[in-house]
């Protein structure tokens, strides 16, 4: 059940220090007016479908158990806190893990594209992180697209009978390396370079922000697989009925 | 942690009808992406600025790191806009780079640079609006919009679980931090992690109790909370026209001219 600490740790964050320093903050969402209008409104557009499809699961589980609403509501909030949350990431900087990673373990990725939205409009009023206008672009990378590569990952691991924590640190890390890519892929199409075209771009955008992104990820792949351990450890009962835990020690259903 | 909210309540503006705030941001925002001219964008960054500081009551120093809050982003995003790897040199700078070149041509400087300053100009709108308006106002404007109701119920529960999770984190970080939880790399990924952990495990208990408690109190699935009207006086529509009527006749001129 213990989770092998000290020999995971520390050549992760040999690997962490090789990075070079990099001001590392929240930079993987597009901030406020950075995109044109009209990518502001198809990557809203796109979210759309998404959004519709996770409210109705939420009103279906929630005519079930009214009681859910207020977990799902609590889940959002811990993400919304977690962000505030700093961590270590590179030499001399920190960074902040997203949370969504967690999110979509315990709930699926239908529901936390909901509270993803809900975080990241939060995020932007409160905190100055992302925006209004780019909240489209947002929830298709970080509460769209992140979730469901961590859940995929996540059960995949659980099919395959794998260590449950290494589907939690591989599901989290994945997740946010998706959520880089889909951030990349998407500056990269609002902003083609004029020789290499809308790919070269993408790789440009990509290489940039993978001074930042890759520690982060891992960094919230650890961090990520701690709160897991901590909630199997002393909080099994309380979340039975999230139907998460598949290893001896936590709560086997 | 949560400066923002707490000045929306402060500020001067907050009489002021939400509905006419979330208007104005939502055209300044408007022109300044749709005319995409960086002059006019250099306009509202000022305007705005001026307004959410001298009107709203907002200290200079904390709006300003508040703007300076995305600069790591606008950075790393405005970099391979204005760098670019070319076959031939640029008007600029050119750096050889194996056959070809890391260049640096006077259009992608001018492009990144009115970028950064549309990029700032809506930041400067956001902030006016989140500055001035508290979050629960911002979603009565949204169910005025006919958001669902499923949606706006959930998000003022999760600002009301915010508020108290912020409070229970941070006294908990305060006594990690007594307790030398934040020394080395090591302890402080521990320490993270273990705020997160029984902070979600608290919730969790809180939250079931809070069910209790609302159940007990006849929650039937709808949550009703107490607004109070704030009506848009004919002089703040006025200068809100005003205002956006300038705006949009700098812009005119500004694509007339070229």
């Amino acid at each position: 059940m213990k989770i092998k600490r000290k020999a995971g740790y520390i050549p992760v964050l040999a690997v962490m220090a090789a990075f070079t320093v990099a001001p590392v903050s929240n930079a993987m969402h597009i901030m406020e007016g950075f995109l044109a209008p009209a990518y502001c409104i198809a990557w809203g557009l796109v979210c759309v479908p998404f959004i519709v499809l996770g409210l109705r699961s939420i009103s279906r589980i929630v005519e079930r158990d009214r009681k859910t609403m207020l977990l799902i509501a609590m889940c959002a909030a811990f993400a919304f806190v977690l962000s505030a949350l700093k961590i270590p990431s590179v030499t001399g900087s920190c960074s902040h893990p997203t949370g969504v990673g967690l999110g979509a373990v315990f709930f699926g990725p239908l529901a936390t594209s909901v509270f993803g939205l809900i975080v990241l409009l939060f995020q932007a009023l409160l905190l100055g992180h992302g925006g209004i206008t780019t909240l489209g672009a947002n929830v298709f990378s970080m509460a769209i697209v992140g979730p469901f590569v961590s859940y995929g990952v996540y059960r995949l691991v659980k099919k395959l009978h794998g260590n449950q924590y290494a589907g939690v640190f591989l599901a989290a890390a994945l997740g946010d390396l998706a959520t880089y890519c889909v951030t990349s892929v998407q500056l990269g199409l609002a902003y083609p370079s004029p020789e290499g075209g809308v790919i070269g771009a993408v790789i440009e955008f990509l290489g940039v922000f993978a001074l930042t992104q890759i520690p982060l990820a891992v960094a919230e792949g650890i961090v990520t697989v701690l709160i897991f351990n901590l909630i199997a450890k002393y909080g099994a009962d309380e979340t039975k009925s999230l139907d998460v835990f598949y290893e001896k020690g936590g709560a086997v259903r | 942690m949560n400066v923002i909210d707490q000045y929306a309540y402060m500020s001067r503006l907050n009489p002021l009808s939400p509905f006419l705030k979330c208007l104005t941001a939502a055209a300044a925002m408007a022109a300044c992406l749709g005319f995409n001219r960086w002059l006019l964008s250099l306009f509202i960054i000022v305007s705005m600025g001026c307004i959410t500081v001298l009107l709203g009551g907002v200290p200079w120093k904390t709006y300003i790191r508040l703007l300076l809050a995305p600069t790591v982003f606008l950075l790393l995003a405005v970099l391979p806009i204005v760098i670019d790897v070319t076959k031939t040199p640029a008007n600029l700078l050119s750096v050889p780079f194996f056959s070809r070149y890391i260049s640096l041509s006077r259009q992608s400087v001018y492009m990144g640079a009115a970028l950064a300053a549309k990029a700032m100009g809506c930041v400067s709108c956001l902030y006016f609006l989140s500055l001035s308006t508290p979050v629960f106002e911002i979603v009565q404007v949204l169910e005025r919009l006919r958001c669902p109701r499923l949606l706006t119920e959930l998000m003022l529960l999760v600002y009301r679980f915010i508020m108290i999770m912020m409070d229970t984190c941070r006294s908990m970080s305060t006594a990690a931090d007594a307790r030398l939880g934040y020394m080395t790399r090591k302890t402080w990924m521990k320490t993270t992690a273990m705020i997160a952990g029984s902070l979600f495990l608290k919730s969790y208990k809180k939250s079931s109790a809070m069910y209790d408690a609302m159940e007990a109190r006849c929650y039937d699935g709808r949550l009703e909370f107490l607004n109070e009207p704030k009506s848009v006086t004919a002089a703040h529509a006025a200068a809100a026209a005003g205002y956006t009527a300038l705006l949009i006749c700098i812009g005119a001129v500004l694509m007339v001219r070229g």
